[in-house]
């Protein structure tokens, strides 16, 4: 699906997202890279735009820190496949990291809807 | 007319220039190259072939946009374990192994203990039953990681790996002899034998890593 208004995000913030938006997704079912950004278009309305490489450091990363875990598949086409499977520690993660975005977006709501900005 | 498998290949021959790419990497860039491909042709049927491979390679970024990203995580953990197990395997050779024993004579850091040179010579000396022959034999295994580990196989990383761990049970047989005596095992026999359990460790880490080229799960694709 092509995006149709990416909305600029900082690199600080698309790192600091990665995390619970990758583990949110891994939440709801097992799933490999390209289907994971789609799913993140998708999510977005199109608005976030992650660059599609990127996104692999970024399941290396979870997966060394054991919040996510890969195994290696052949699928219909004959093509390997990492899919990737939410890990018990990785669930406690994503719901630290609920819990801090949720008191982030309630303080910048709480700000902006008082017309501050 | 286009070639899709020539034109991944070319793709996948430019990030294999790359060290900072493993095998397994590239692996899972080229399963989202052909995906973004298929899309780009579905999306488009009257796209022509090597349009949607050019509009697909591009999505995904080149080797220096992506080098750094991958380098950062490029396999930390594995090469830690792995370096440390080399260098403890390494200083385990000088160090000394036994307290009562042969010694390397002017070479010894010290009148009466047996370093691990030594140690290793003694082990192979005939009529010292085959044990102490395997366990000194278990230091090819460690000497075949040293060649190009960072591209073989899962199959031989995974063998390695099999056999570096194997090789500490083995090489724990010493410490079963001296269980009577366990201080008469010095630094160098603790550090040669845990040098293979960690260097072990990190090469099934690396093996978790990589693909399985004997996998026949079926799964249906999107």
């Amino acid at each position: 699906m092509k995006p149709t208004n990416p909305i600029f995000l900082s690199k600080e913030l698309v790192a600091a997202s990665s995390r619970p938006m990758v583990l949110s997704i891994l939440a709801g079912g097992e799933s490999y890279g390209w289907e994971i950004l789609q799913r993140v278009r998708l999510l977005s309305g199109g608005r976030i735009e992650w660059s599609d490489g990127m996104l692999y450091p970024v399941l290396r990363r979870l997966e060394q820190e054991g919040l996510v875990t890969g195994e290696w598949r052949t699928v219909e086409s004959g093509r390997k496949r990492r899919y990737y499977r939410l890990s018990a520690k990785g669930r406690g993660q994503l719901s630290d990291d609920r819990a801090g975005w949720m008191a982030v977006h309630g303080a910048l709501s709480l700000t902006w809807g008082g017309g501050d900005v | 007319m286009f070639d899709l498998d020539a034109a991944v290949g070319a793709w996948r021959t430019a990030f294999a220039r790359d060290r900072a790419f493993s095998s397994a990497d590239l692996d899972e860039l080229e399963d989202h190259l052909r995906a973004a491909y298929d899309v780009e042709l579905h999306l488009d049927p009257g796209l022509a072939p090597a349009r949607a491979f050019e509009q697909a390679r591009s999505v995904l970024g080149a080797p220096e946009e992506l080098s750094g990203e991958f380098a950062k995580v490029a396999g930390k953990a594995w090469r830690w374990l792995l370096r440390t197990g080399w260098a403890t395997f390494a200083l385990a050779w000088f160090l000394p192994v036994h307290r009562f024993g042969n010694t390397l004579g002017e070479f010894a850091w010290k009148e009466g203990l047996l370093p691990g040179v030594e140690a290793f010579l003694l082990a192979l000396t005939p009529g010292g039953g085959p044990i102490p022959v395997m366990s000194a034999l278990t230091n090819l295994a460690m000497a075949a990681t040293f060649w190009r580990i960072g591209d073989a196989g899962r199959q031989r990383v995974g063998a390695l790996a099999g056999l570096l761990l194997a090789s500490v049970v083995l090489n724990l047989w010493w410490a079963v002899v001296w269980a009577d005596q366990p201080s008469e095992l010095l630094a160098g026999y603790w550090a040669w034998t845990g040098s293979f359990g960690v260097a072990g460790v990190g090469l099934a880490l690396r093996a978790r890593a990589l693909p399985d080229p004997g996998s026949h799960l079926q799964l249906t694709t999107r």
